[in-house]
C-alpha cells in the first residue's frame, strides 16, 4: 500500500462571479504517473495554481503526503518537495543554465549535502551538461524545458507537476522528453502530474487520467476508458480539439 | 577563486576575470597615493572624495536596484536620514559621528521596514512610487521642522577643527581614505552578496518572482533583505558624506538631481555588477565637474542637471547594461532591465 | 453665529476649495491614468508637460497679449505634437511592462524639459492671470476664486470628454482593446503603434490643457512638473492605476485632504498625508477606489 503523495479535496474557486472550479476532488499515489487534461477553460491552470500555491482556494483544501498545505506560499511547498514547471517555459534569463539549478538546488538541498555536488548531478541527468554555461536565450526550446524541469526538481522532490511541457516541441523531442519524465519517476520515485490539452500525447506516458471540464472532474481512470468514455468525448465534441487528436 | 575576481559570477563554474583584481589594486593605489602626486591639491582631492562617496552610494543602490531589481527612485531618504541623524545627534547632543552613524543606520532600517512591509508584496511599480512618495514627505518633514534640522537652509555641523573623534577635518585627504575604504567594504559587500545565497535569491526574484516561487524562494524575504542591506550601506555613506560637506539642506538629501546622483554610477557602469557603480561613478563625477565648471565659464546655470538627464535617457536607451556590458561578454549576467 | 458654525464653516470651506483645486489636480492625473492603462507606461515627464502647458498660457498672455484661457486649444495641441514626439523618441520601446528603465527615461526625460524650459524662460515665478483673475463669488457663507471656478468645469468637462471618447467612439474601443491585450488586438488587424501614439498624445495634450487652466491662478516656474507630480502620481493610484474618471475623483480627494489638512494642521506639511496615505493604498488596497485592473 503506497502513500497518498498529493490530495485535493472539494476544491472550489471563484473570481468574482465566475466559478472556476467547483468541487474538485482526487487522489495521487505515490510514484504514480497521472495526467490532468481537459479543454480550454477547464479549469486546469487554475487547479495547478492553487496546487501549486499562487492562488487560494474559495474552499476545499489540499495536502501533500497526509499534511494539510492548503494555506502555505509556494516557496515552502516547493521545500516540502511540490515541484512544478510553467506553461511558457519561466527561466532566470541573467542566469546560467547551471545557474538557474542552482538557486533551487542552494534552496531545497537536503542538509549536509553539497549543492554544486546537486547541480552537476541534474545537469548529468539530464544531458545538459554541453549547456550549463549557456545563457537561456542561447539554447532550445526543448532544452529550456529541460532546464526548467531540472530547475523543479533540484534539491529536493517528491512530486513533479508539469505545466504543458510537451506542447511547441518536435514529435522527436516530445518522445525524448516523455523518456527523460519516465526515467526520472522510475530512477528517483518521484510522482509526475503532466497537465495537458489533450489526451493523445499522454496515452503512452501515463497510466491514469483525469479529466477536467467546466470547472469539475468529469472522469478518473485508464487512458483506455477516458477515450471511450461518452462524457469526455461529449466534452471535447464542442471544441475544436478532440479527445485524442 | 580570490576575492575580487569576478564581476558578476555565482557559481565557481565561471571563470575569474583576469586581471580584475590588478585593475582593482591598480585603482586603489591611484587614489591612495593621489595626495603624494605633485599636482595633487585641495580640489583635486574633494573631487576624488566626492568620486569615493557617490561611488559608495552607487554601490548601495546597486545592491537593492542592480541585484534585486528593485525600482527604487528615493535612495535619498537613507542618504538624508544618515546625514541628519549624525548631524543633528553631533550638534545637539555632541555625540561623535562613530556612534551617530548607526543612529543614521538603525533609522534607515526602521524606515527600509515600515516602507518595504507596506509596499514589497506588490507589483514593483507601486514600490517606486511608494520610495518616492516618502523621500518627498521627509523633504517638507525637514523643511518645517526648522529647530532640528535648519529647514530650507539646511543644518550645518559646528566646526571643532581637526578631530578624529568627531571626523572633522580642514583638509579633504582624510576623507580620501574614508571614502577609500568604504569602496573597498562595499564592494567586497557587492562581491559576497553576489556570491552568497541572498545573491542568487534576488536575482532570482529580479528575473522572474513566480519563477523564484517555484525554485523555493521566499520572494518577499528576499526583497526585504536586499533594501534593508541597501538602505544602511546608504545611510553609512549618508554620515561620510556629512562629515565631509559639514551641512546637508532637504533639496540635497531628498531632491530628485540627488536621487539621480544615486543612480547613475550603476546604471553608467552596469546595473548588477561589482565593477560597474565604481567605472559609473568615476565617469559621472568627472562629467558633472567638467560640465560645472564650463557652465560656470559660460554663466549659465543647471546646465549639468541637463547633462544628468540626458546620460540618463541616453543609458537607458542605448546602453542598459552599461560600461560593462559593452567589453566584458560575461556580462551577459548583467541585468537589462 | 453658534461655536459649532465658527468651527465648522472654515472646514468646509477648506473642503470645497479642496474639490475645486482637486478637480484640477484630477485633470493632471487623467492623462498620467491613461498612459498607464493603455501602455503600462508611468511618464514622470508628465508633470514637465504641465509645466509647459503653463507656460503656453504666460507666452498666450505677455508676449501676444490674449487670455491665457483663448490658447486651451494651442496648448492643447502643442503638448499633444510634443507627447507624439516623446512616444516615438522615447516611449515606443517601453510598452506594455512598467520597467526600472522606463522609470528612469520618463525622468531623464523630465530633467531635460525642465532644464530646457530654465534656460528658454528663466527661473522665476511667472503667471497668465485670465479675465476672472481677482474675481470672487460668494455663495452662502463660502467664498470661491473665480478663477478656479472655471479651472474646475474645464477639468470636468475634459474629463467627461476623455471618458465619452474612450467608451463610445471606435478610436475608443480601439485603444481598450490595446490596452486589454496588444497580441490579440494585432491579430483582429489593430495598428497598436498608431493608437499608442494617439493614445499617448491624447494624454499629454490633457497636460497641457490642465497647465493653461491652472496658470490663470498658479504662477509656474520651471520646476513646477516636479512639484505637481507627486499629486498627481498620488490621485492616479488613489483612484485606480489606469482608470480615467477613477483618477479625476483621486484628484478630488487629494485636494480635499490637502486643503483640510492646510486648515486644521499645517499648511507648510499639507502633502504629508497624501504621502501617507498613498503608502496604505499600496498596502492595502492597491487597486485603488476604483480600478479594476489588478495582478
Amino acid at each position: 500500500m503506497t502513500a497518498i503523495a498529493l490530495e485535493v479535496t472539494h476544491i472550489a474557486k471563484q473570481f468574482g462571479g465566475l466559478v472556476a472550479l467547483r468541487d474538485v476532488s482526487f487522489r495521487v499515489r505515490e510514484g504514480e504517473v497521472m495526467g490532468l487534461i481537459g479543454p480550454n477553460g477547464a479549469g486546469k491552470s487554475t487547479l495547478f495554481e492553487i496546487v501549486s500555491g499562487n492562488l487560494t482556494p474559495s474552499s476545499g483544501r489540499v495536502a501533500f503526503f497526509g499534511r494539510d498545505c492548503t494555506g502555505d506560499p509556494a516557496h515552502l511547498r516547493r521545500r516540502a518537495g511540490l515541484c512544478r514547471t510553467f506553461q511558457k517555459v519561466r527561466l532566470f534569463e541573467s542566469m546560467t543554465v547551471a545557474e538557474n539549478i542552482a538557486v533551487s538546488a542552494r534552496q531545497c538541498v537536503k542538509p549536509g549535502l553539497d549543492w554544486r555536488v546537486e547541480v552537476d548531478a541534474i545537469l548529468r541527468r539530464l544531458r545538459l551538461e554541453p549547456q550549463a554555461d549557456r545563457m537561456p536565450a542561447e539554447i532550445t526550446l526543448a532544452d529550456r524545458k529541460k532546464v526548467e524541469i531540472g530547475r523543479a526538481v533540484a534539491g529536493f522532490c517528491r512530486v513533479l507537476m508539469l505545466d504543458e511541457s510537451l506542447s511547441g516541441l518536435t514529435h522527436e523531442e516530445a518522445e525524448e522528453m516523455i523518456g527523460e519524465i519516465l526515467a526520472l519517476n522510475h530512477d528517483t520515485g518521484i510522482t509526475v502530474i503532466v497537465v495537458e490539452h489533450v489526451l493523445s500525447v499522454l496515452a503512452a506516458m501515463v497510466k491514469r487520467l483525469v479529466v477536467l471540464n467546466n470547472a469539475t472532474v468529469i472522469a478518473d481512470g485508464t487512458p483506455n476508458e477516458i477515450a471511450h468514455d461518452p462524457v469526455v468525448i461529449a466534452a471535447y465534441l464542442g471544441t475544436k480539439a478532440s479527445v485524442l487528436r | 577563486m580570490t576575492a575580487g575576481a569576478t564581476p558578476e559570477g555565482t557559481t565557481e563554474r565561471q571563470a575569474p576575470l583576469r586581471g580584475s583584481f590588478l585593475y582593482g589594486v591598480v585603482a586603489v593605489a591611484l587614489a591612495a597615493g593621489l595626495p603624494f602626486l605633485p599636482f595633487a591639491n585641495d580640489y583635486i582631492i574633494a573631487v576624488a572624495v566626492r568620486m569615493l562617496i557617490f561611488i559608495a552610494l552607487g554601490q548601495a543602490w546597486n545592491i537593492v536596484a542592480g541585484i534585486g531589481g528593485l525600482l527604487s527612485l528615493g535612495h535619498g531618504v537613507f542618504l538624508g536620514l544618515g546625514c541628519y541623524a549624525a548631524g543633528i545627534l553631533f550638534n545637539e547632543y555632541a555625540v561623535p559621528p562613530w556612534l551617530g552613524i548607526w543612529a543614521g543606520g538603525v533609522l534607515s532600517v526602521a524606515v527600509a521596514l515600515v516602507m518595504g512591509a507596506m509596499t514589497l508584496r506588490m507589483r514593483g511599480v507601486f514600490f517606486a512610487l511608494a520610495t518616492i512618495a516618502v523621500s518627498l514627505a521627509l523633504d517638507q518633514l525637514a523643511r518645517h521642522y526648522v529647530d532640528l534640522t535648519g529647514g530650507d537652509n539646511g543644518l550645518a555641523l559646528r566646526f571643532l577643527g581637526n578631530s578624529l573623534w568627531f571626523m572633522q577635518s580642514r583638509t579633504p585627504t582624510p576623507f580620501l581614505y574614508a571614502g577609500l575604504t568604504f569602496v573597498i567594504a562595499y564592494y567586497w559587500i557587492t562581491q559576497w552578496v553576489l556570491r552568497t545565497r541572498l545573491g542568487s535569491e534576488m536575482k532570482a526574484v529580479r528575473d522572474d518572482e513566480a519563477a523564484a516561487a517555484a525554485a523555493g524562494v521566499a520572494v518577499f524575504r528576499t526583497k526585504l533583505l536586499g533594501l534593508l542591506l541597501s538602505a544602511v550601506m546608504t545611510s553609512f555613506a549618508g554620515t561620510l558624506y556629512m562629515q565631509s560637506y559639514q551641512a546637508i539642506d532637504p533639496e540635497t538629501a531628498f531632491g530628485l538631481s540627488q536621487a539621480i546622483q544615486l543612480q547613475l554610477p550603476a546604471l553608467i557602469g552596469g546595473l548588477g555588477t561589482s565593477w560597474g557603480p565604481i567605472i559609473g561613478g568615476t565617469i559621472m563625477i568627472l562629467l558633472s565637474e567638467s560640465t560645472n565648471w564650463g557652465s560656470t565659464k559660460l554663466g549659465i546655470a543647471g546646465v549639468d542637471i541637463l547633462v544628468y538627464g540626458l546620460l540618463l535617457l541616453a543609458v537607458v536607451m542605448y546602453a542598459p547594461k552599461g560600461i560593462m556590458g559593452l567589453f566584458d561578454r560575461r556580462t551577459r549576467g548583467a541585468w537589462r532591465p | 453665529m453658534s461655536s459649532i458654525e465658527t468651527t465648522m464653516l472654515p472646514v468646509l470651506q477648506a473642503v470645497l476649495s479642496g474639490i475645486l483645486v482637486g478637480g484640477v489636480y484630477g485633470l493632471l492625473s487623467i492623462g498620467l491614468s491613461l498612459a498607464f492603462g493603455v501602455m503600462r507606461i508611468v511618464n514622470f515627464a508628465h508633470g514637465d508637460l504641465v509645466m509647459y502647458g503653463m507656460y503656453v498660457g504666460v507666452v498666450a498672455s505677455t508676449l501676444l497679449g490674449i487670455d491665457p484661457l483663448l490658447a486651451l486649444p494651442a496648448s492643447f495641441v502643442l503638448m499633444a505634437i510634443l507627447g507624439a514626439l516623446q512616444y516615438r523618441i522615447v516611449f515606443r520601446r517601453f510598452v506594455g511592462h512598467t520597467t526600472l528603465n522606463q522609470l528612469l527615461a520618463a525622468i531623464g526625460l523630465g530633467l531635460a524639459l525642465q532644464m530646457a524650459a530654465q534656460l528658454v524662460f528663466g527661473v522665476d515665478a511667472r503667471s497668465a492671470p485670465s479675465m476672472f483673475a481677482g474675481s470672487y463669488d460668494l455663495v452662502g457663507p463660502f467664498f470661491f476664486a473665480r478663477a478656479q471656478i472655471v479651472a474646475f468645469l474645464v477639468a470636468g468637462v475634459a474629463t467627461i470628454a476623455v471618458e465619452l471618447l474612450l467608451r463610445k467612439t471606435q478610436w475608443g474601443k480601439a485603444v481598450r482593446a490595446v490596452a486589454d491585450n496588444i497580441e490579440a488586438a494585432e491579430i483582429v488587424g489593430l495598428r497598436s503603434q498608431r493608437i499608442n501614439l494617439t493614445a499617448f498624445a491624447l494624454s499629454c495634450g490633457l497636460a497641457g490643457i490642465a497647465g493653461t487652466i491652472m496658470v490663470t491662478y498658479y504662477p509656474t516656474d520651471p520646476t513646477k512638473g516636479f512639484t505637481l507630480m507627486p499629486i498627481a502620481i498620488i490621485a492616479t493610484t488613489i483612484g485606480g492605476l489606469g482608470s480615467v474618471g477613477g483618477a479625476f475623483l483621486g484628484g478630488i480627494f487629494c485636494g480635499v485632504i490637502q486643503q483640510t489638512t492646510a486648515m486644521l494642521w499645517n499648511s507648510a506639511l499639507q502633502d504629508v498625508p497624501l504621502y501617507f496615505l498613498l503608502l496604505v493604498f499600496i498596502a492595502y488596497r492597491p487597486t485603488g477606489l476604483f480600478g479594476q485592473r489588478s495582478e
